[in-house]
């Protein structure tokens, strides 16, 4: 009891510094992170709708397993990873394939678009993306982890091995092996072939 | 450096966390390398293609509904296991904002409840039934550091009890002697706290005290041998009157009456 008191403390008082006085804060401050590593893990809008609310479930459901020295958002992308992981694993045991995307990226306006570009570009835009995602599905679920939190968030690999409880050598093998497999899928697909 | 040597460093390098002496011989046997070098340009072709990626951004009212959505799903989640609750504090950062109704339907589920179900003895009838221990009171805390004290022991009472798993009930006799004799001290004590608890902004902690001690007195007057279906009836009682939600609530308000004067924390537990 002590030490679960404790444990929040620390996660009170980072909450606190932060500005937060609710949990509903650590959410709309969190929210879009979380839900954007999920849409790298997953894929896909409604799976990482999905997962990303499941973190936050888990998150409030295992305070007492917040260690004051990490951050919140360290732990919540740990949460989210790990959560991914165990789904991907779950459904694998149930002999049940991955669900198909459903949701394109294509059917959702693109961040960045922009609304000057010719229609030849973004229809190439989009081809783009469709050819990226596909080759992300490809990859297993610890090779996919790997690559999006190295690629897409920043970390150094050493913290990647932290996030996963694997060791930086078992990190790069796994990014190595990520980075074949990109490039055999997206060989049929040059970027210097774009005329760019 | 040898072929398998470099090729073993791509993720690094492609990564740009390689350095110093191992850099500049990576370097080096790329340089006089045909089969490295264009090996590694074709990897950092992929590095450059996948960064090509751009995540969609959902709609605004995404964004907007994020937390309704949520709150639905915890509040769920949080419902299918009362066990779960981490510590109260935290628990009520998430009811806050839903405090006010919850507490309003749990109100009406009491009096609907209890006018239905119960023939509820009265703290005098039962001062009879029981052998109730006198309360201790230490004077010299005040009713808001007393109420929060009686508020914690009873939550873990209710606690204990919600959780106590099918499989013990063989055992329940036995194990419930303890709660029934925290149930009563209870109780005595709640007479003296609703007592002390007289001003008007502590009215609603005065009535917290009171729908707590139904609870309490069924609790202290659970008979040993054939009170399983009776337990069940404390803890329905539990559950839909929402207790312990307003437990948490209340210890929420008074750990911020707390905090608010000296800004120094001071821990229930
Ligand atoms: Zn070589």
């Amino acid at each position: 009891m002590r030490l679960m008191a404790r444990d929040e403390e620390a996660l009170v008082s980072e909450a606190v510094v932060a500005g937060f006085s609710t949990f509903r804060d650590v959410v709309e401050a969190h929210k879009k992170q979380v839900y954007y590593l999920a849409l790298d893990l997953t894929g896909n809008h409604h799976d990482a709708e999905d997962l990303s609310q499941e973190v936050f479930i888990k998150a409030y459901q295992s305070m007492k397993d917040f260690r004051g020295d990490a951050k919140l958002s360290s732990w919540l992308h740990r949460i989210t990873v790990n959560a991914f992981l165990d789904s991907k694993r779950k459904r694998s045991l149930r002999l049940l394939p991955f669900p198909e995307s459903r949701e394109r990226p294509a059917e959702l306006p693109f961040r960045d678009e922009r609304p000057d570009a010719s229609p030849d570009r973004r229809l190439e835009t989009a081809m783009i993306q469709r050819h990226i995602d596909e080759a992300l599905e490809k990859l297993t679920p610890r090779e996919r982890a790997v690559f999006v939190l190295r690629h897409y968030n920043d970390l150094i690999l050493r913290d990647v091995g932290q996030m996963l409880n694997i060791s930086e050598g078992t990190v790069k093998t796994l990014l190595f092996r990520a980075l074949r497999r990109l490039q055999k899928e997206l060989r049929s697909y040059r970027p210097e072939e774009r005329g760019q | 450096m040898r072929c398998t040597e470099c090729e073993s460093l791509f993720p690094v390098a492609l990564y740009e966390e390689i350095g110093g002496e191992e850099l500049q011989h990576f370097q080096e046997h790329l340089a006089g390398c045909l089969k490295c070098s264009a090996d590694y340009a074709e990897l950092l072709a992929v590095r450059r293609t996948m960064d090509e990626r751009r995540r969609t951004e959902p709609p605004e009212a995404f964004w907007d509904q994020y937390w309704e959505q949520l709150a639905g799903r915890l509040e769920s989640a949080e419902r299918a296991s009362v066990s779960s609750m981490p510590h109260p504090r935290w628990s009520s950062w998430l009811f806050r904002s839903a405090a006010a109704a919850s507490l309003m339907a749990a109100g009406i589920v009491v009096g609907l409840y209890y006018a239905r179900h119960q023939p509820i003895p009265t703290a005098a009838t039962t001062s009879e039934q029981q052998p109730v221990a006198p309360a201790p009171t230490p004077r010299a805390a005040s009713s808001d550091d007393r109420t929060m004290d009686y508020l914690r022991r009873s939550e873990v009472l209710l606690l204990g009890i919600v959780n106590h798993g099918a499989s013990e009930t063989a055992s329940i006799g036995i194990e419930l002697a303890r709660e029934k004799k925290v149930s009563r001290d209870l109780v005595a004590e709640a007479a003296v706290l609703k007592h002390d608890l007289a001003s008007p902004e502590q009215r609603r902690l005065r009535q917290l005290v009171s729908d707590l001690e139904i609870i309490l007195l069924q609790i202290a007057n659970l008979e040993t041998q054939q009170d399983l279906p009776q337990i069940e009836l404390v803890r329905s009682g539990v559950d839909r009157t929402g207790i312990l939600l307003k437990i948490n609530v209340e210890q929420m308000r008074m750990a911020d009456r707390k905090d608010a004067p000296s800004g120094q924390e001071s821990q229930p537990l």
